[in-house]
């Protein structure tokens, strides 16, 4: 206990230096050097050579204008919580009524039952309550037991990991274990997974949080976001509605700017998909999973540092390969609204002011073509264009080439608070969960809900659910339906047309 | 004739009762003849005199005691008007058949008779303008003696040596029609022959709407040992049939009366009467041989006690006389006693239903059947609530068709259609409601199975009988069902329509929801079946703050474009759920658009506040453009 304090309480140093963990050898950043060592000195793995956390102190960015580059990471920005809520979560009382009656507790204990993330309060507070849960996660595999309980408790051990989800939400316990799942590919991005089976190997009681200090709350944003963006539970990724030529004219621009070992070139706005660019021969079958893109959407939405300059931070693609990082040059092109994001992977950590040069390259080509603005201009479509009077809201999955886009409609009134739009996901995770059901899956459902009536429908083609007014008729629903399938496939060069762009592989 | 009866009372001489008019003179001879004459029905006695010019035989009024006819020789019969205003002085005719005695007359109409003589009969018309009779017919046959009905104008007479061949006569307005003639079976045959059928022993009466002739055959030593009453069935058309026995028993004098449909038959040794009911089939005996239907009981006096019943003289249907002691009596048949009487409750329904006073004694027997123990009573009450119901059921049947011929209207050829009368037979849902069922729902001791068990008995019994059931006895059983706690046994009821669905069904158990919820979705369910309250389902739900089911309700009947949409955004208002705000708003603006082009509320609407509120809440955009659909 006495080491969790020391180890959480280093950070915080009166100085307001954020200080440096580092488990490799090869920090290139010569003006972080300093608290390299700090750090390291503090931790017993500085043998592993591919292990890099770092941290950074805004304070020194700031001081050095942009152009940080070296192996910063912006995962352990600490000093910069703009979001008070936040601070009220990890400071929670856990003995609290309050604390109970979240809709949907997270917690990540090591195998030992050691704390390593709690959503609500914080881990110290809980450590006993990580060894229950410990002890429950060995109680139910020995033997088939099972847990009763008014919540619904999902356990998910993955390596030396064990993820627990306490829910009272409508989610089954299979979407519970997707949303533990993609916790864990978060952490595995951090961390990698061979990295935390390499220490835990070697010390099974190890304190995780060192290494994990200051990104909890790119897992707070996670949590939030499998809450609340729908994307998730189709996993599928969002993509801004853009029109086909701009999307064409953004790939192009994205094509020419190109460097040895750059196998990925993203472009982002406002948390969805513009383009994304990827080097031809090097992951020529293997494809971006939807998972991995929202990992990088959630850390780079989740994060504010981005927005100070450039960053390059070692990260890790789970679904691509959980055991290697990648190293991803993050900027905001349009500062200080930091709106419009690129995002770059290269597989050469030496790569910095290579790929930094590409930025600038799309920068001039953006700047060029005015394309910054005609972003700007971009709006996520009103359900009301449909012209269906009765059809509140919709989200569209077509099972094309690219196989893993969404796209939906603004929720609008009268979903407009944060319970209405909660309230209508639940809906959608319901519809979702009985048409995949496992043991009867269905085509198509149309219910019948208190407030609102949905309609499901999965083909080979797409996957659609919509939301209508109580009132609405089967008959007007079906017309309905057919009515917004034609309307899609008119703006679906619009919406969709988010093709994969492959650049040729330059050595 | 034998219908008078001679009295020493006072100084009356003779005393007459004329059957037809139901008259009694009283002739008192010495000088001139005084007479005075009394009916059942008058209020004061009608007294006159005239010339004592013998002794007086026979003495009647025409019907509606316009002329008087007097029989005092045995050739003639004299005549006085008493018409206002005509002569009124006697005339006489004396009968046509030479060396004929003339045994009777008898009215037939206010102005025809029948002369009855040992050679024959002779039809007279009397016109008393002229005081002259004029013959409209005459019959000439060997008569021992006659009876005259005066109820279906058919006379009867007796013929041939022995007496048993009866020959019978209609009349009808200036008509006499011969009818088949019949022979009465004697129990002996007398040899020589001689008259052997006296007419002491033969009566004729309507029983049920139909003429019979009775005999009262006496025992014979050899072949009956007791006495019995034969009925022949005289129909207008067709031949006389021996129908019915009527096994009396015992031996001696017995006289007989017909009271409402019963053949009394009096024993004087015994002092007690008979009742048989000729519809009341023996199961044991053969069809047309009956026993008594109740024991043998004396009848009860009225107000003053029955002296000697030697002296009575018994005259049809159901007269007696005591001449000596001054009295007329009418016989009643008293029927709360035979409740007790009639063991098998199923007869005593059969012949309760038959009567005229009967349905305070039918309603009693019923709730005297509830009470006692229930083992084995299911059966009998279903029995009784079906012979109840059997009738019931004819009588809606004729009204039913009585109203469907008043309303095609008079049709050619087919007579004006006859209102059915309602008997006091017919006891209908209101009668047993008030009478037996509710009391007897609230009768302590009894277990509520067996209250429930009858009530749903009658109403199984008049599903049968295809009778709609009134809604009151619902109520009785949902209220009984309620009261007992038996929600699951009322829920199946309503679900499987063993109680018919009614808008004051429906109210009742939507009164019923705050002790079984489920009523309040029951109740609905029922009105939606009805058809007929879609209304009051709106108002229903809405009191509910169920707007959507209303609205989709209302939808789905088609009144959609009708109601009021103030209405419905009030209550949706009330909710304080903005989703359903919305959600009605819309749905207004939707119709709006689709009625009238435009989403907007017109100003008679009053729904202003709503709108303002509205935007309040979702802001202007969430409102429907005009240009959207």
């Amino acid at each position: 206990m006495e080491r969790d304090m020391r180890g959480r309480g280093n950070p915080w140093t009166p100085s307001g230096l954020i200080g440096q963990f580092s488990l490799s050898n090869n920090v290139s950043s010569p003006t972080l050097d300093k608290e390299t060592e700090d750090a390291a000195t503090d931790n017993d793995r500085s043998d592993s050579g591919e292990f890099v956390v770092t941290m950074l102190a805004k304070a020194k960015l700031e001081e050095q204008g942009i152009g940080v580059k070296g192996r910063s990471s912006p995962l352990l920005e600490v000093g910069t919580q703009e979001t008070p809520a936040f601070i009220s979560h990890r400071d929670e009382d856990v003995t609290a009524e309050s604390w109970r009656q979240h809709r949907k507790h997270v917690f990540v204990l090591s195998e030992a039952g050691k704390p390593i993330y709690s959503r609500y309060g914080s881990e110290e507070a809980l450590s006993s309550t990580m060894g229950v849960m410990m002890a429950l996660v060995s109680f139910v595999q020995s033997g088939d037991n099972i847990i009763r309980s008014e919540h619904i408790v999902v356990f998910l051990q993955k390596g030396p990991l064990v993820l627990v989800c306490v829910s009272s939400s409508r989610q089954t316990e299979q979407q519970l274990r997707g949303e533990l799942l993609y916790v864990y590919y978060q952490i595995i991005s951090m961390l990698t997974q061979a990295s935390i089976s390499r220490i835990f190997e070697h010390k099974k009681n190890y304190d995780l949080r060192r290494l994990l200090a200051g990104s909890e709350k790119i897992l707070d944003g996670l949590l939030n976001l499998l809450d609340s963006d729908p994307s998730f539970l189709l996993a599928a990724v969002h993509c801004l509605p853009l029109a086909c030529s701009l999307r064409d004219s953004l790939s192009q621009i994205l094509q020419k700017a190109i460097t040895p070992n750059l196998v990925f070139s993203i472009l982002i706005a406002r948390n969805q998909l513009l383009t994304i660019v990827q080097e031809k021969t090097v992951i020529e079958d293997a494809r971006l999973e939807p998972a991995d893109v929202h990992l990088l959407l959630n850390l780079i939405g989740a994060s504010s540092a981005f927005q100070a300059g450039e960053i390059w931070t070692p990260i890790c693609l789970p679904l691509f390969n959980p055991d290697c990082y990648f190293y991803a040059y993050i900027s905001y092109l349009d500062p200080p609204e930091c709106t419009v994001c690129l995002l770059l992977l290269s597989t050469d950590k030496e790569a910095f002011y290579a790929v930094a040069e590409c930025k600038r390259k799309i920068e001039e080509a953006m700047m060029a073509q005015n394309s910054l603005s005609l972003i700007a201009k971009v709006q996520s479509y009103s359900v009301s264009q449909v012209g269906v009077s009765d059809l509140r809201h919709f989200m569209y999955k077509p099972f094309d080439v690219t196989g893993c886009f969404i796209t939906y409609s603004k929720m609008e009134a009268p979903y407009s608070s944060e319970e209405e739009k909660m309230r209508l996901l639940d809906l959608y995770r319901y519809m979702h969960n009985r048409i995949h059901s496992t043991s009867r899956p269905l085509k198509l459902i149309y219910h019948v809900a208190e407030r609102e009536t949905l309609l499901a429908w999965v083909t080979s083609k797409f996957e659609l659910y919509t939301c209508f007014s109580p009132l609405v008729t089967k008959a007007c629903a079906i017309t309905a339906i057919t009515k917004l399938l034609r309307w899609i496939k008119k703006e679906e060069d619009r919406m969709n047309s988010l093709k994969l762009v492959l650049f040729p592989y330059l050595s | 004739r034998n219908k008078t009866t001679s009295g020493r009372e006072h100084d009356v001489n003779n005393v007459f009762f004329d059957e037809a008019n139901k008259q009694v003179f009283a002739v008192r001879s010495g000088g001139a003849t005084g007479v005075v004459v009394k009916g059942p029905d008058d209020k004061s006695s009608v007294a006159f005199r005239m010339d004592d010019r013998g002794e007086v035989k026979c003495i009647k009024f025409s019907i509606g005691n316009k002329i008087l006819a007097v029989q005092r020789t045995l050739k003639s019969v004299d005549f006085i008007n008493f018409i206002p205003d005509y002569p009124h002085t006697e005339f006489t005719q004396e009968c046509k058949t030479k060396n004929a005695s003339v045994l009777g007359f008898c009215w037939t109409s206010w102005n025809e008779l029948v002369f009855i003589t040992d050679q024959g009969i002779e039809f007279y018309q009397v016109l008393p303008d002229k005081r002259s009779l004029k013959q409209l017919k005459s019959q000439s046959i060997n008569v021992n003696w006659y009876q005259f009905c005066p109820e279906t104008a058919v006379l009867l007479l007796s013929t041939t040596v022995q007496g048993n061949v009866l020959q019978p006569f209609a009349f009808k307005s200036g008509t006499m029609s011969k009818m088949s003639k019949f022979e009465i079976e004697l129990p002996v045959v007398p040899k020589p022959a001689k008259l052997s059928l006296s007419e002491r022993d033969i009566a004729m009466a309507t029983i049920y709407g139909q003429m019979f002739v009775m005999y009262l055959k006496h025992h014979s030593r050899t072949n009956s040992p007791t006495a019995e009453v034969v009925l022949y069935h005289l129909p207008r058309e067709g031949v006389c049939k021996k129908t019915h026995v009527l096994k009396l028993n015992t031996t001696g004098k017995f006289a007989l009366n017909i009271v409402d449909n019963l053949v009394v038959v009096h024993h004087q040794s015994s002092q007690t009467s008979l009742i048989f009911d000729i519809k009341l089939k023996e199961p044991d005996c053969a069809v047309n041989t009956h026993q008594p239907v109740l024991p043998a009981r004396s009848i009860h006096p009225y107000r003053i006690p029955l002296a000697d019943s030697s002296s009575w003289s018994v005259f049809q249907p159901d007269i007696i006389i005591s001449a000596s002691e001054g009295y007329l009596w009418y016989l009643q048949v008293k029927l709360p006693p035979t409740v007790n009487l009639l063991q098998d409750k199923g007869k005593l329904m059969d012949f309760l239903l038959r009567r005229r006073e009967c349905k305070m004694v039918i309603l009693s027997v019923c709730s005297q059947i509830l009470q006692g123990g229930e083992k084995g009573r299911l059966p009998i009450v279903a029995t009784v609530f079906d012979k109840l119901n059997q009738v019931y059921k004819e009588y809606l049947e004729a009204e039913q068709s009585y109203t469907a011929a008043v309303e095609s209207g008079p049709s050619r050829g087919s007579a004006a259609p006859k209102r059915p009368v309602r008997t006091q037979a017919v006891v209908d849902q209101s009668d047993m409601y008030t009478h037996v069922l509710s009391p007897f729902t609230e009768r302590k001791g009894v277990s509520h199975k067996f209250i429930i068990a009858v009530l749903m008995e009658y109403i199984r019994s008049l599903n049968q009988f295809q009778i709609t059931v009134q809604h009151f006895l619902y109520e009785l059983v949902i209220k009984t069902l309620v009261q007992h706690g038996r929600f699951y046994m009322l829920h199946q009821f309503l679900q499987y329509h063993v109680l018919s669905d009614s808008k004051p069904l429906a109210c009742l158990l939507l009164s019923l929801e705050s002790t079984y919820a489920p009523a309040h979705q029951l109740s609905l369910d029922m009105l939606k079946r009805l058809s007929t309250a879609n209304d009051e389902i709106v108002e229903v739900l809405l009191s509910k703050q169920q707007v959507l089911g209303a609205l989709r309700f209302i939808r789905s009947v088609g009144g959609h474009d009708n109601v009021s949409s103030r209405k419905f955004l009030d209550a949706a208002r009330q909710t304080g759920d903005q989703m359903l705000f919305y959600t009605v708003f819309r749905s207004f603006q939707q119709r709006n658009q689709r009625l009238r082009g435009s989403p907007g509320f017109n100003p008679g609407e009053h729904c202003e506040e709503h709108v303002v509120h509205f935007k309040q809440l979702f802001g202007d955009q969430a409102l429907i453009k005009p240009s959207t659909v």
